[in-house]
């Protein structure tokens, strides 16, 4: 998990250093206190992993961590017990990111390039509009959007979630692309152009590769998002074929009420396991993706 | 909300449903064979959609392969859901104009779908109801067009576990002469005799309920022309009732209640063994002895004999309907003629949508009954000969009421209204919905 | 690298929620005025390029984004529904103010936003400050602290709540160690509004670490010189900390505020989408939804969506108003 790196020891970080005794023990209680700030903040998501392990009578009985006996059977019953395995409804939702972030990384990247280097006109006025529609709510918009695929005959199929991505709706990746073109040197861009690129060739050959911090934390972060959206997926995919892991796990809990606690919380840590896995992985790009732009 | 809804249990469906569809090529063979005119052919695909239990759908499954056996050329692509999002997925299919060919249809919904011009006046496909009752079939009927064909019938009873009744050392009233006032007795005695709830309050909320203590005063729940057809003293006396019944013990404490119903039917209490009563239709029977392991008594509604009519009624558990964008009318009328008439379809369904509408089969089958169904059989035979005139049939908008009706019980339970306010809460919230 | 970010952020609360033509402009002007010798030609091949590269977002900024927006203006002052719809002029709007439930749902989403923002920027703040002290292990309490913000939108996380709070869930178990009887809180309706409050500031993690990029961006010196003329401990986090983090502290405000009113999936999720029990969850979006997309009054569902982007945008502004007694944006233009 120590996967962050300190590139630089902040200031304060040399005051509390320099250690005397009451040094020592102040620094104990910090610790002391965010140790137990963290458990409590942790503790229920490892007593769901754990209660994932539970026979079901001891998930309502017993606040501990410890199974009395593993029981993978709840991984097994949960797997099987929708309409279709698990596996499918993990497809449909890696369909949908591999589309997301296809389209994210594309189309946001043209766009950031277009502000950050080009010149045309009204291109403040379009920047504005693009920070604008970041904060728009997506309730504004998702009625008519929704009668408008509906009349392309796009609702339950993947289109309606992925043609939006193509069309850098997500101004968010916009905003932190540009941020990050405007701190590479121009110089690289003019000396391009000299060797006889065209913005094609600049955007490309030059940007794109150096963008690749930036192109990393818009991959994550479209996985993350496309792999936690619950709303749009619960409006435009119905059809039990195309259904996704969220939406699926929302069937589960209404159709088997609490039955089977055991297999729904199995078949959540399995929700949850690629998230967790792309925070190990990729958390630098995380921290600096919200550090850059504020956002989630 | 969940263990109200006439379609009973809660879903885990089988792994098969879907890919059926795909398995029957569309090879458009004897088609034209019989075509009986119509000029435009269909495609031949239907999609068939229902709500219920896993059993019902593993059997649902079997009619249909029954079904393609005998019908080359046409393909289903079955949709089974759970009650409640069944409604939401429906109402998504149909304004993208995607109205499955077939589907079964609620009371409470029938008139919505018609209104919206999505169903199909049933008349023009050529299904055989010379065997149905005619009362039945009135039910499904809008202004002279038939818009669902009810797949049975159904009645509302109480349900009690006898060996917790035993073991609070109490003996199952005549429920001909019970009134309401015995009924809390009743369940107040379970509730301080033995360690299980004497009614798990689940029922309060479900409109038809109320709708049999309105008949029993001569009124009724909806009127022919589609406005309230109870007086507000009615509904104050029910939720006095419903309050008694709480701060008797008869029914749990309130948040509990909320939680009977997240539940879900299989893990509500009388399904667990933790509570001795509670009201349900009687094609649920089934399910909930399932889950529970052990045989119920049916009681019958308390207060029948006590107003000046009995409340209790039969109604017809779902219908099928068929889209009015279907794409193959003759296709879709085969099928439903198949799911309602054939010997395969019946024998498999048996009771489970309700005792069958066409009365030869139900002959038929009465027989062969699994136990649970013979017990609800028996009883809608007992109460038959008592039954008060049909309500008529709920007016468009009736679909919000249920959820109209669980928050108002909810704030009451929670003493955030009190009787009369949540009266004239319902009158207002209801006559906009229906008006 | 850090460097950038870090200023970005400082920058950030003028340049996002109201942009009068920011920052964008600002590195271009040299190389222009250095090549507008060359001609015309150069300049319009710039532009027929910038148009190619802008194409994607121009459509969807079109089709996805102000098409609709205009489309839903218009529906919601008709009765659309199912394909079908006529212009009924402020019909919904009237209703609105004689709809209960809609009374219940801006009230509940306010409680839940003004409760849950402050409590979730204060664990924020509190937390950052404490990890800002560089104390060994910090970057693994970082992490800790973050981990559930990435995680607290999904349905996952939304169905454990529903079983932590339940009656028989962990929360209970807990109490139970120590004597007390707990109760149902999802299924109580004086309770279940506070258990999403809890989650929304479970996920404090995210503001965190933008207060952390913050408090990293203040100049050592002025703590230093703070220290010269005596300042303890709480002296300087008021005179020095405070002040200088106020942009992040209201950059943060806005986000969450906006946020939250859009909050979705967590009350459908623990309330089988009825926004129960007795509508004490029926947060705004979860009411549009039942409109829109259960009932099919998409025309009434869209002017609550106005009424959600009008409530949305005056909090923004006031926000903005408010922000000139108390944002400190110093002197580090």
């Amino acid at each position: 998990m120590a996967t962050m790196t300190e590139t630089k020891a902040p200031a304060p970080a040399r005051r509390a250093q320099s250690g005397t005794a009451a040094v020592g023990a102040r620094r104990f209680v910090f610790h002391l206190l965010l140790t137990i700030a963290a458990m409590i903040m942790i503790y229920p998501l490892l007593w769901m992993l754990s209660a994932s392990f539970k026979p079901i009578d001891e998930i309502f009985s017993d606040p501990g961590l410890i199974p009395s006996s593993f029981q993978w059977s709840n991984y097994t019953e949960g797997w099987t017990t929708l309409p279709h395995p698990f596996h499918k409804y993990i497809f449909n939702s890696m369909i949908l990111v591999a589309g997301s972030i296809v389209g994210n990384l594309v189309s946001c990247s043209m766009a950031a390039y277009a502000f950050a280097r080009l010149r045309f006109p009204g291109r403040g006025a379009f920047f504005a509009i693009m920070l604008g529609t970041i904060m728009l709510p997506i309730h504004v918009v998702i009625i008519p959007q929704y009668i408008l695929f509906n009349n392309l005959g796009w609702v339950d199929t993947f289109w309606p979630l992925i043609v939006p991505k193509l069309l850098a709706t997500d101004a968010f990746f916009i905003f932190l692309m540009v941020q990050f073109i405007r701190g590479l040197p121009r110089e690289l861009d003019e000396a391009a152009s000299i060797d006889g690129c065209g913005y094609w060739g600049t955007y490309l050959r030059i940007i794109m590769p150096l963008c690749m911090p930036a192109l990393a934390t818009t991959a994550i972060f479209t996985f993350i998002w496309t792999w936690n959206d619950f709303y749009s997926q619960l409006i435009y995919l119905r059809d039990v074929d195309l259904q996704t892991v969220p939406l699926a796990l929302r069937l589960f809990m209404d159709s088997t009420g609490q039955t089977s606690w055991g297999a729904l919380f199995a078949m959540s840590i399995v929700a949850l396991g690629p998230i967790f896995g792309f925070f190990l992985v990729g958390q630098r790009y995380l921290v600096r993706g919200i550090a850059t732009t504020g956002i989630k | 909300m969940k263990s109200n809804n006439p379609s009973g249990v809660s879903r885990r469906t089988l792994a098969k449903a879907g890919i059926f569809g795909a398995a029957a090529a569309p090879l458009l063979a004897a088609c034209g064979s019989d075509d009986n005119g119509g000029g435009d052919a269909g495609d031949g695909e239907l999609d068939l959609w229902w709500w219920g239990s896993d059993a019902r759908h593993e059997y649902t499954q079997q009619i249909v392969e029954a079904f393609l056996a005998q019908n080359e050329g046409i393909t289903i692509k079955p949709s089974p859901a759970d009650f409640a999002g069944y409604w939401d997925a429906l109402n998504v299919s149909v304004s993208g104009n995607n109205t499955p060919d077939v589907m079964q249809q609620d009371e409470k919904y029938l008139r919505d779908y018609a209104d919206k011009n999505a169903l199909l006046p049933l008349e023009e496909l050529d299904i055989d109801l010379s065997n149905m009752d005619e009362g039945t079939l009135a039910t499904g009927q809008l202004d002279g067009q038939t818009y669902g064909i009810p797949t049975g019938v159904n009645a509302i009873a109480l349900l009690v576990n006898p060996g917790l009744v035993e073991a609070a050392g109490l003996t199952i009233p005549d429920d001909t002469t019970w009134t309401w006032a015995d009924f809390l007795q009743f369940t107040a005695d379970l509730s301080a005799g033995g360690d299980a709830i004497g009614n798990s309050g689940v029922s309060f909320n479900n409109e038809s309920l109320f709708a049999v203590f309105a008949r029993q005063k001569g009124e009724n729940l909806y009127t022919p022309e589609g406005g309230l057809g109870f007086s507000e003293s009615t509904m104050t006396e029910w939720w006095e009732l419903v309050l008694e019944a709480r701060d008797s013990g008869a029914t749990p404490e309130a948040s509990k209640v909320v939680e009977g119903y997240a539940a879900g039917q299989d893990q509500a209490p009388l399904s667990t063994g933790t509570g001795v009563t509670e009201f349900y239709w009687t094609n649920q029977i089934g399910g909930i002895q399932a889950a529970l392991g052990s045989d119920l008594t049916l009681l019958r509604v308390p207060g029948e004999s006590e107003g000046v009519q009995p409340g209790m009624f039969l109604k017809s558990a779902m219908y099928w309907s068929v889209a009015r964008t279907t794409s193959d009318k003759e296709a879709a009328g085969k099928l439903v003629d198949f799911l309602l008439n054939s010997d395969e379809s019946i024998d498999l369904t048996l009771g489970d949508r309700g005792l069958p509408s066409n009365l030869a089969q139900r002959e038929r089958i009465l027989p062969n009954l699994p136990a649970d169904q013979q017990l609800g059989a028996d009883f809608i035979a007992a109460i038959t000969p008592d039954l008060a005139e049909a309500p008529p049939v709920p007016p468009v908008g009736a679909g919000a009421v249920a959820d109209v009706m669980l928050g108002i019980y909810e704030s009451l339970l929670f003493d955030q209204i009190t009787p009369a306010e949540a009266s004239a809460s319902f009158i207002e919230q209801v006559s906009a919905e229906i008006g | 690298m850090t460097d950038n970010d870090v200023a970005v952020v400082r920058t950030k609360p003028r340049s996002s929620g109201a942009p009068p033509e920011p920052a964008a402009d600002a590195p271009a002007p040299k190389p222009e005025r250095a090549k507008r010798g060359i001609g015309t030609t150069i300049r319009s091949r710039e532009r027929w390029a910038a148009l190619s590269f802008m194409s994607p977002w121009f459509l969807g900024l079109l089709a996805i984004t102000v098409g609709p927006m205009v489309a839903s203006f218009y529906l919601s002052f008709t009765d659309y529904s199912l394909g079908v719809g006529e212009w009924i002029g402020t019909e919904n709007y009237e209703r609105m103010l004689d709809d209960p439930r809609l009374a219940q749902s801006v009230k509940v989403t306010a409680i839940y936003t003004f409760v849950s923002v402050p409590l979730q920027l204060a664990a924020a703040l509190g937390l950052a400050l404490l990890l800002d002290r560089g104390l060994r292990g910090m970057s693994f309490y970082r992490s800790v602290f973050y981990l559930p913000s990435l995680l607290g939108a999904s349905v996952a996380i939304a169905i454990m709540w529903r079983q932590v709070f339940g009656s028989e869930g962990l929360v209970n178990q807990v109490l139970a160690l120590f004597g007390i009887q707990g109760q149902g809180w999802v299924s109580h309706p004086d309770y279940a509004l506070g258990t999403l409050i809890i989650l929304n500031v479970w996920t404090f993690g995210s503001p965190m670490i933008i207060f952390l990029a913050g408090l990293r961006q203040i100049p050592a010196m002025y703590y230093e010189a703070a220290k010269v003329d005596g300042a303890g401990v709480i002296r300087r986090f008021v005179n020095v900390t405070l002040p200088l983090l106020t942009p992040i502290i209201f950059f943060n405000l806005v986000l969450q505020i906006i946020n939250s009113f859009q909050s979705f999936t967590q009350a459908f999720i623990v309330s089988s989408g009825k926004g129960g029990p007795a509508d004490s969850t029926l947060f705004l979006t979860l009411y549009l939804y039942d409109q829109g997309f259960t009932k099919f009054n998409m025309g009434y569902a869209s002017a609550i969506a106005w009424l959600l982007l009008a409530i949305i945008a005056i909090f923004t502004a006031l926000n903005f108003l408010m922000s000139k007694f108390w944002v400190f944006y110093g002197d580090n233009d």
